[in-house]
């Protein structure tokens, strides 16, 4: 299910809080693991199974940890079978068909693809599994021996689909003792029904805008609009996945969770270091912990330390999908972080700061015609790299065309939906929103809750109007 | 009691208000079958279990097998998930209020276009934008093939102009919007064996009168009788002259198929008009065959269309495969008419010339014509008559290689 739906807001949500509400302390955990596994049944009526075999099996996992605390083979042995199992399930539902389907190319065989259809979330749910029984191994947190909890843990309804990459260690103690203050649910209702606009009102409708170009001939687009359509695109994923990331953690307070931030204003980052540190945190900090810093991060001499980020963004790649162009993508941004530690960070400091920002920007504009101007079922790589460099050369006029009448169109019909999504990166209205929480009067202060019901009733509109409402992370 | 408001609570309060009055209105209206406004049937609950299979269940293994499981299960659009999100988007409370709200905002935002129709001026035009070279170089083939067919037959190709070519000058010229003239041009150029009939540079002519709907995608009555009297040259007769017929309109509330795309009531509404000869008009006998039953009239206009949101459909009643008119026109001459709902508004005019007419809707036939004993070799003339849009977009037109 999505929050986007009417399915989920008219029937899902009332009546999940209600009951969520209605019910005794001890009870809430079984109401949060019910309706959590019908909301990702929802979606994936099969594989639900799949969630519920990787949970059943860490929990295990987490109970013969902890029970065997003085014996280090059978703790080993342990956390070794949950990670088989977790990257196994992800190996074969995501990752399969893409290597068979490459070896195939490469050697001229035809193995059977069994074409495994990707259960939605899979690279969250398992990602987050795995934070519990690395984390107990290490001996950083304690067991959960509440079989209960634990699978409420992963089934928790806001962050199951698309995150924020929610750690055990995150939750743990809000997971057996947390409460609702009249503050926490107006705020997380508040963050809801932000996430619910910039998904619904912003990013599904500049996200037209780039559907249209993408379906064009990439060798006939002017240069403007290549690049009006790899910007919609840019602000279409920022504001698609923030709102996700908005809604989880509004939907989190409404329950009582404090989830992660996971996004922090990243286009208006001055390096492409900090834009990571502002995009997608909770996966960086996943990755931070469990593959950088085990691999020896930066303690180790400056060549590890290359070798140690190339592993790591070639991962963050092929995690965002199983196809050639999101390795490179990932790689991409390993090779530019390198460059900036080696010594374009220096650079980046000293120069005004609007070409810090400009440099920023556009090498990350570069990077989602990587991530996105492909077609992923394409197996030749080369045959990849051409499309992408054909729309690469059109955004530099390689068509011969600058402008033509598509541009003016977009210009025209998109003009005021870019001017909202460059305010709306910055943090031009938090801000705004603070100085005025701080210096109005009182009674101005109820102006938010009326403008958030607005946007609410907005996005009604346009979810039962509109029958463009895609969900971008099929392939995570 | 020491109550005191805070800005959470008031959002607290909103948002459950919002969130449980939309559902409990939904669930205490009356459920609509159909919008009538927006001219569509509403979809109906999607059930999970087979009804018919449930009744002869006698164990429960039977009531098992009679969930239909595929349904939830198979990766197919639309699943069972995705129709309840359709029924609930089609049975929301105050649904058409939100489809206005929506596309309100969407103006506002500077959109040109709402569901594939451009509105400026105090009209709404159908958009032209692309089309399938194939299904227009198939149905172009398919035609002429069958004027070959018959040669002793007199053939005749009328490409009606949508209001798009006519208002041009209303829409940006970046739109993307292609010239339906250089279209019409293009399709006559590959029919050899049919006399074309050009009525654009009529139309055009006449662009300032009311020849189109400002609300529906038909031409009007005065559209279609200057149509006719560019079709009467090539057609061996002399046209009515506009002052031979006195105008009734008979109803000054249509809002058509364009408004139903956008549910924006500040364009005036349509009238009808139905233009009847002031002297000799000739007693029709039109029997509509609808694919099941034949229905018969002793006028082309089904009035009790009027009654309802679609009354374009009051000319010659809404489609149908097959309507044949018969007149008591004395000449003996009939007519052959492969045509869309254009053609309805068109035809009141072309009976004053013939003794019978025959209008076929390729759109509803999956057979040859000669199935319902139609002898093309029998009739006088054969007339095919289609819009720019719908002839783009048609399929169906190779389907007369199936007439024997």
């Amino acid at each position: 299910m999505v929050f986007s739906s009417l399915t989920f807001l008219f029937v899902f949500l009332p009546v999940v809080f209600i009951i969520y509400y209605a019910v005794p302390k001890r009870a809430k955990n079984v109401v949060i693991l019910v309706s959590g596994l019908l909301f990702y049944a929802w979606g994936e009526p099969i594989y639900v199974l799949a969630m519920i075999l990787s949970t059943f099996i860490d929990y295990t996992a987490g109970r013969l940890i902890d029970k065997y605390d003085d014996k280090p083979k059978i703790r080993t042995i342990c956390l070794i079978v949950s990670l088989v199992m977790n990257i196994g399930l992800l190996g074969t539902f995501k990752y399969l068909g893409f290597l068979i389907n490459s070896v195939n190319g490469w050697f001229g065989l035809s193995i059977p693809n069994p074409n495994l259809p990707l259960p939605i979330g899979i690279s969250f749910f398992t990602f987050q599994s795995m934070s519990y029984t690395i984390d107990l191994y290490r001996r950083n947190i304690k067991v959960q021996k509440s079989a209960v909890s634990f699978m409420a843990f992963v089934t928790l309804f806001p962050q199951i689909v698309a995150g924020p990459i929610v750690r055990y260690e995150d939750v743990q103690n809000e997971l057996d003792n947390r409460s609702v203050t009249e503050k926490m649910l107006g705020d997380g209702i508040s963050r809801f029904i932000t996430g619910l606009g910039k998904k619904v009102l912003i990013a599904n409708n500049i996200g037209m805008l780039w559907t249209q170009v993408k379906g064009m001939d990439y060798g006939e687009l002017s240069a403007v609009t290549a690049w009006l359509g790899i910007l919609a695109f840019t602000f279409q994923i920022y504001f698609d996945f923030s709102g996700y990331s908005d809604m989880a953690i509004g939907l989190g307070k409404m329950m009582g969770f404090n989830f992660p931030e996971n996004f922090n204003y990243p286009y208006m980052s001055h390096s492409i270091s900090e834009f990571w540190r502002r995009w997608h945190i909770t996966l960086g900090a996943w990755f931070r912990s469990y593959i950088y810093i085990p691999l020896g991060g930066n303690r180790k001499g400056l060549p590890r330390t290359i070798i140690n980020l190339l592993i790591v963004w070639a991962v963050t790649g092929i995690w965002h999908g199983a196809s050639w162009n999101f390795m490179l993508w990932g790689v991409y941004f390993g090779v530019l972080i390198i460059i900036e530690r080696l010594f374009m960070g220096k650079v980046l400091e000293k120069i005004p700061s609007f070409f810090s920002w400009l440099y920023t920007f556009v090498l990350v504009v570069f990077g989602w015609v990587m991530f996105e101007a492909v077609d992923t079922s394409i197996v030749n790589i080369g045959e990849m790299f051409g499309q992408m460099f054909t729309y690469i050369g059109a955004m530099f006029g390689a068509n011969g065309t600058v402008m033509d009448n598509t541009a003016t169109f977009a210009i025209v019909n998109y003009g005021v939906m870019f001017a909202v999504c460059i305010l709306g990166s910055s943090d031009m209205f938090k801000n705004a929103a603070e100085y005025i929480r701080k210096k109005a009067p009182e009674w101005v202060q109820y102006g938010f809750p009326v403008a958030q019901t607005a946007v609410m009733l907005a996005s009604i509109a346009y979810i039962t109007t509109s029958s463009y409402n895609p969900f971008l992370y099929f392939n995570f | 009691m020491n109550f005191k408001m805070t800005p959470q609570k008031l959002m607290i309060a909103l948002f459950s208000i919002v969130l449980l009055a939309v559902p409990i209105v939904t669930l205490a209206l009356p459920k609509q079958e159909r919008s009538e406004n927006e001219n569509r049937t509403l979809k109906d609950l999607p059930t999970l279990v087979d009804s018919n299979k449930l009744n002869k269940a006698e164990n429960l293994a039977d009531v098992i097998k009679s969930v239909k499981w595929s349904y939830i299960t198979e990766r197919k659009n639309p699943s069972y998930m995705d129709d309840i999100e359709t029924y609930l988007s089609d049975h929301l409370a105050g649904r058409e209020l939100w489809v206005v709200a929506s596309n309100k905002m969407e103006r506002l935002a500077g959109k040109q276009e709402i569901n594939e129709v451009f509105t400026s001026d105090d009209r709404m035009i159908q958009v032209f934008k692309e089309y399938n070279e194939e299904t227009v170089s198939a149905s172009l083939e398919a035609i002429d093939i069958f004027a070959a067919k018959f040669p002793d037959v007199p053939m005749y190709f009328m490409l009606a102009p949508t209001s798009q070519e006519i208002y041009s000058s209303l829409m940006p010229s970046y739109g993307g919007y292609l010239s339906e003239k250089a279209f019409i041009e293009g399709c006559y150029g590959k029919t050899e064996n049919l006399t074309p009939i050009d009525c654009l540079s009529f139309l055009s002519g006449h662009r300032d009168e009311y020849i189109y709907y400002r609300t529906d995608h038909h031409w009007t009555s005065l559209g279609a009788y200057y149509a006719y009297a560019a079709a009467a040259r090539q057609l061996g007769y002399n046209a009515y002259g506009l002052n031979a017929f006195n105008i009734e309109t008979a109803s000054s509330s249509f809002r058509g198929t364009l408004f139903s795309k956008t549910l924006d009531s500040t364009v005036t509404p349509d009238s009808i008009d139905y233009y009847h000869l002031a002297s000799n008009e000739p007693t029709v006998k039109m029997t509509v065959f609808d694919g099941r039953e034949q229905t018969e009239y002793d006028s082309l206009y089904v009035r009790d269309y009027l009654a309802i949101k679609d009354k374009y459909s009051s000319f010659t009643g809404s489609n149908s495969p097959l309507i044949t008119i018969e007149t008591d026109v004395d000449n003996g001459k009939s007519l052959l008419l492969i045509k869309d709902s254009y053609a309805h508004s068109l035809v009141p005019f072309l009976s004053k010339h013939y003794s019978k007419i025959t209008m076929v809707d390729m759109r509803y036939i999956n057979v040859g014509l000669d199935y319902f004993s139609i002898n093309v070799n029998d009739y006088s003339q054969v007339l095919i008559s289609y819009n720019v849009i719908s002839f783009a977009g048609d399929q169906n037109l190779p389907k007369l290689r199936l007439t024997r």
